[in-house]
């Protein structure tokens, strides 16, 4: 009995260790099918990771104006400064590396306030359909009735400049999608015969729709937040940039170009480089989410399967 | 076509709605978020009180809210959208000034949003999976990534300061007669060529720079919606049938449409709100740049008057929108 059960574990050990085997063949698959989303996952752990420990790497204060910075105000990029500095002798490398803070704090916040809202309107609204749906989805489109941007632009002025109220205002512009995505889902799977039987022996709702609908509703959800996190970064720097979202000295990245401007043509580095860094990172997230939905579309992994 | 009148009948219905709701919305933006909406109205910190006690009753800001709510309505349906309190003038007034700018600036950029689009998408179709179907998705997705504010920067660098062809700010000349206030089509419209030249450049960096921001989506869409027809049942029959050359193409371009409708009318979406941010860099003298001024200056009213006219042009848009499928596709009009 106990040699039987030491081998079942055993047994299951190793099944579990060749089908690890297997994940990590496919991943190599698909980093040498698809270069891109390989290459839209290294920018996406490549931000995450300055966006942690950036502000602690940087050589030069990014905020804190220096007696001898004075000296060097609006130097051209070179080795000690290789995005050049500011009006006040800042270096701008160091303020970029601290903007990735920034656009990362906001965008988690974002999402971390909309993703739960919409995922439990989208439940509710998908599982108990009729009047419950109707009220869900008929508010879902006023807030879809306008472009985004220009929500988020009359509610972050209702709310007053700063990065909380950009962050509010985004996610309230936010919630919306994934209303929608969910309920699409669950009235696919709700229909299946696994919740049907779920429902028959008496499992409470509650558990039906967290436990049954919602992991089966995960893929899309992934792809929607990659996509979504670039889409807010973007949304948030514009919000800095007319002058809205994070005030200085914070160095927002959309705030960093708004300030270039004023020394352009000539000191072209300053507005470049912050929108550079905004255009690499977004670039990655929406690299990333084709790659997922692409992997996620059983037609491209049966594909990849059989050949490998 | 009776149906069609009687979908159409129906569809307004459903509409109103709608625009009941977006009006509610935007009262509870300007009425009830701010944290002291008499002052925010009244044009910030600075005010006067005896200017913010005009301002309480012309906006009815001392009523009870229910009260409020009706009063907004009545005034946004009677073109009272509030007094600007930088330009000192009604913000309707303010904007059907600064409205066609933004118009023609959003129809051109739609124009070559369509005309570069499409054509890409169907290339990157027809070339699947080559070089060139992942060089136009490569270019397509730096267009959506790349923030327009800063693509506006850089092509004003490369076109005006480092190859100076073409004019960084402003529109142009107004031409002598005022048709539209559109400088491009009003030139046409009094045949002078050199101002509609002139004109023309003023518009190029401004529309291309949003053109390029939208082209990934509508590229993308039209790539895929291209593949899904061409493999799709209808069309093996239909060279069962026999069908050729143009009578093929017309199943495959009437079946690819109401995707790509959808698209485009998401575009306009797009190219709006572009428009608000990139006027600014290219002193466009559109809504954009008087809402950004309004933020800067803390001027409310119009704030929320640019706010609530985007909204409205939306809905009109998502309603021609579906008017159009049913137009198209008879089964949407059950």
């Amino acid at each position: 009995m106990r040699w039987s059960q030491k081998g079942s574990t055993v047994l299951n050990n190793l099944r579990m260790l060749i089908q690890l085997t297997n994940e990590w063949k496919l991943i190599l698959l698909v980093i040498r099918k698809s270069p891109l989303t390989t290459a839209g996952l290294v920018i996406v752990s490549g931000f995450v990771i300055l966006g942690i420990v950036g502000p602690y790497a940087t050589l030069h204060d990014p905020i804190m104006i220096s007696v001898t910075g004075a000296l060097k105000r609006l130097h051209p990029p070179c080795l000690e400064h290789p995005f050049g500095t500011d009006e006040y002798g800042r270096d701008l490398f160091s303020r970029v590396l601290y903007g990735a803070r920034v656009s990362l704090v906001a965008a988690l916040s974002v999402m971390v306030i909309a993703v739960p809202i919409g995922v439990l309107l989208g439940l509710c609204s998908g599982y108990y359909g009729g009047i419950v749906d109707e009220v869900i989805m008929r508010i879902t489109d006023i807030f879809l009735s306008f472009p985004g941007l220009v929500l988020a632009i009359a509610l972050s002025a209702s709310l007053g400049a700063g990065l909380t109220s950009a962050i509010i205002a985004l996610a309230v512009v936010w919630w919306p999608g994934y209303v929608r995505v969910i309920r699409a889902q669950v009235l696919v799977v709700k229909e299946m015969l696994f919740v049907e039987a779920a429902r028959a022996i008496g499992v409470k709702t509650s558990k039906i729709l967290f436990r049954h609908i919602l992991p089966n509703s995960i893929t899309p959800l992934l792809v929607l937040i990659t996509f979504d996190f670039g889409s807010v970064i973007l949304a948030n720097s514009a919000l800095s940039f007319i002058g809205l979202g994070a005030q200085p000295p914070i160095p927002e990245w959309g705030r960093l170009i708004a300030d270039g401007r004023r020394w352009f043509p000539d000191k072209w580095w300053y507005s470049f480089f912050p929108g550079l860094a905004i255009l690499i990172t977004v670039l990655g997230f929406n690299l990333l989410g084709d790659g997922i939905r692409d992997m996620m579309d059983p037609r491209y992994r049966r594909s990849i399967e059989m050949k490998g | 076509m009776g149906d069609i009148k009687r979908y159409i009948v129906r569809r307004t219905l459903s509409f109103l709605p709608t625009i009941l709701g977006v009006l509610v919305l935007t009262f509870v933006i300007s009425h009830i978020i701010p944290a002291d909406p008499v002052r925010v109205w009244a044009g910030g910190y600075k005010a006067r009180p005896e200017i913010i006690e005009e301002i309480r009753r012309r906006y009815h800001l001392d009523k009870p809210l229910y009260e409020q709510l009706i009063l907004y309505l009545n005034d946004v349906f009677s073109g009272n959208w509030g007094v600007s309190p930088m330009s000192k003038r009604p913000v309707l007034v303010d904007i059907a000034e600064y409205f066609p700018a933004t118009l023609e600036l959003s129809i051109v950029s739609g124009l070559l949003l369509t005309i570069i689009g499409i054509p890409m998408g169907l290339i990157a179709a027809l070339k699947k999976d080559s070089f060139i179907d992942h060089a136009i998705r490569v270019v397509a997705l730096i267009g959506t990534s790349a923030p327009a504010f800063w693509l506006a920067i850089v092509l004003q660098w490369i076109f005006y300061y480092y190859l100076g062809l073409l004019p960084a700010t402003s529109r142009g000349t107004p031409p002598s007669i005022r048709y539209t206030g559109m400088y491009v089509l009003d030139s046409i419209l009094t045949g002078d060529v050199e101002l509609f030249i002139e004109n023309l450049k003023h518009i190029l960096l401004p529309s291309v720079t949003l053109a390029f921001t939208g082209l990934g989506i509508i590229a993308r869409v039209v790539r895929n919606t291209a593949l899904d027809v061409v493999s799709s049942e209808f069309i093996d029959f239909a060279k069962a049938r026999g069908l050729q050359g143009l009578q093929l193409y017309r199943h495959i371009l009437k079946n690819s449409l109401i995707p790509v409708i959808t698209v485009l009318a998401l575009e306009i979406g797009y190219i709006l709100s572009g428009a608000i941010v990139i006027e600014t860099v290219f002193s466009w003298p559109g809504i954009g740049l008087y809402a950004v001024n309004a933020i800067n200056s803390l001027d409310y009213p119009a704030i929320m008057g640019v706010t609530l006219l985007i909204g409205l042009i939306f809905i009109f848009i998502n309603f021609i929108t579906d008017i159009a499928y049913a137009v198209i596709d008879p089964r949407v009009r059950l």
